[in-house]
């Protein structure tokens, strides 16, 4: 990521978005720093803010430079397009068989967040599922044709401890199917019934589909923004501005959905997407901002995602001491130190190292 | 004949408008020039006589090849599935 390209991308997302400093430049960019912010449009799937402040005539472009825009533009909606295709069949799908899933990030903050769909691409399905419907989805979707990428480490593991699992599709599709919103602590830390019991639906070709409500995306945005890489990426962030709790009772809301920890995520979210899109949150979200504050605790919680070597042995480390319960932790600690199919390597190597001390002593 | 869009996954690009049947498979089609008037006129049921009409006062160029294009673009969207033959 080039430092140019990512100053001018958070100029171009921060266009339209309520109480920003960052403004489009008067002329057309030159071709270096035009180039640099492509490529940073094209890595992050960022196309729809640009896009929309040239047509506006926001953002001065060389006709070449717009042509090249609505190129990177058109190939990311028809993608965005294609997923959805799939999203309305999914979600038919599962309902029909009683299974209720919520679709999260780039269909929900599309059609509910954006003030037009096309100002939003994404790459990939998220759909959240209970856990107790988590392998039924599985099977759907592996009749389907998905490939799970990486298999459950011990039975029982995705209904009660898995963050998800992705699966991906020989039709350029990927789904990422979630029990909770992030992985390690943070993601035990969120009240997940509280999640399905406020959501709410959209329209996409006539189809109802159901999403988290506002409060719950902006939650999830804050998660996804600061916790999703070790580095916060501008799209993100501008999701996280867009579903900003509009007054003290929506902030309460959101706080709702999860443990007092979520609050570090939360507060540093939002001043991330302060800092990084020169946005002004509203006084009630700014003043709580300054009045939160962070424990030990969650210090070290964060320190096992934002750190340059970002592992799952950290953030499995950093779980445990998340999960409620004895009885858990140690089920969760012995899943992850010892999945099922190494421990069935263990079990063969003790069975053969048996037999053969046996064999020398019938000797 | 009267034809009517049908529900439809959509998305707004710099130069027209893409259009998709909520059917896995279906290519998408990037409808440009006086396509996106057309889908949005498609809202309600016209013939094609009368979108031809229309676009008469938004397009310059030969009235009968006007109509003859609008014919040819309702073809294949109704192909598509995109748009139905509706009684009125």
């Amino acid at each position: 990521m080039s430092s140019l390209g990512a100053t001018l991308l958070a100029r171009a997302l921060a266009f339209d978005l309520p109480a920003t400093a960052w403004r489009p430049p008067a002329e057309p960019l030159d071709a270096p720093r035009w180039n640099a912010l492509l490529t940073e449009v094209h890595r992050l799937r960022a196309s729809g803010p640009l896009t929309a402040a040239v047509v506006h005539g926001a953002w001065p472009t060389t006709d070449e430079q717009r042509h090249e825009l609505a190129l990177e533009h058109r190939a990311s909606m028809a993608l965005a397009v294609h997923l959805e295709q799939h999203l309305v069949v999914l979600h038919h799908e599962l309902a029909a068989a009683g299974i209720g899933v919520v679709i999260l990030k780039g269909p929900a903050i599309a059609h509910l967040d954006e003030a037009d769909p096309s100002r939003r691409a994404y790459g990939d399905l998220d759909l959240l599922t209970r856990g107790d419907d988590f392998a039924s989805v599985t099977a759907h979707l592996e009749q389907r044709g998905g490939r799970r990428r990486f298999a459950e480490p011990t039975r029982g593991f995705d209904r009660r401890f898995s963050k998800g699992a992705s699966f991906s599709f020989d039709e350029n599709l990927e789904v990422d199917l979630h029990r909770t919103l992030c992985p390690g602590p943070f993601g035990f830390a969120v009240h997940i019934d509280q999640l399905w019991e406020h959501t709410e639906g959209f329209r996409v070709a006539d189809h109802e589909l159901r999403v988290l409500d506002r409060p719950g995306r902006f939650l999830h945005a804050c998660i996804h923004a600061l916790l999703g890489q070790a580095e916060p990426r501008p799209p993100a962030l501008r999701d996280l501005v867009l579903t900003a709790p509009r007054d003290r009772d929506e902030l309460l809301d959101a706080l709702s959905r999860g443990r007092e920890e979520l609050q570090v995520v939360v507060r540093d979210g939002v001043l991330t997407a302060a800092a990084r899109l020169g946005w002004a949150p509203p006084r009630h979200l700014a003043h709580w901002c300054r009045t939160s504050a962070s424990s030990p605790r969650t210090a070290r919680w964060l320190w096992a995602y934002q750190h340059d070597r970002r592992s799952s042995a950290r953030l499995s480390l950093a779980s445990v001491a998340a999960i409620d319960g004895l009885t858990n932790k140690i089920a969760y600690a012995q899943a992850v130190a010892l999945p099922r199919h190494h421990r069935l390597h263990h079990t063969r190597r003790w069975r053969s190292g048996l037999s053969g001390l046996r064999r020398p002593a019938r000797t | 004949v009267q034809w009517q869009r049908r529900p439809a996954i959509t998305r707004s690009v710099d130069d027209g408008v893409i259009v998709a049947p909520p059917t896995p498979g279906v290519e998408p089609v990037l409808l440009t020039g006086p396509g996106p008037l057309i889908w949005d006129l498609l809202a309600e049921p016209w013939t094609t006589a009368q979108l031809g009409d229309v676009l008469g006062e938004h397009f310059t160029g030969e009235t009968d090849q006007l109509h003859a294009d609008v014919r040819s673009l309702v073809e294949c969207l109704g192909e598509l599935g995109l748009v139905a033959a509706v009684t009125p």
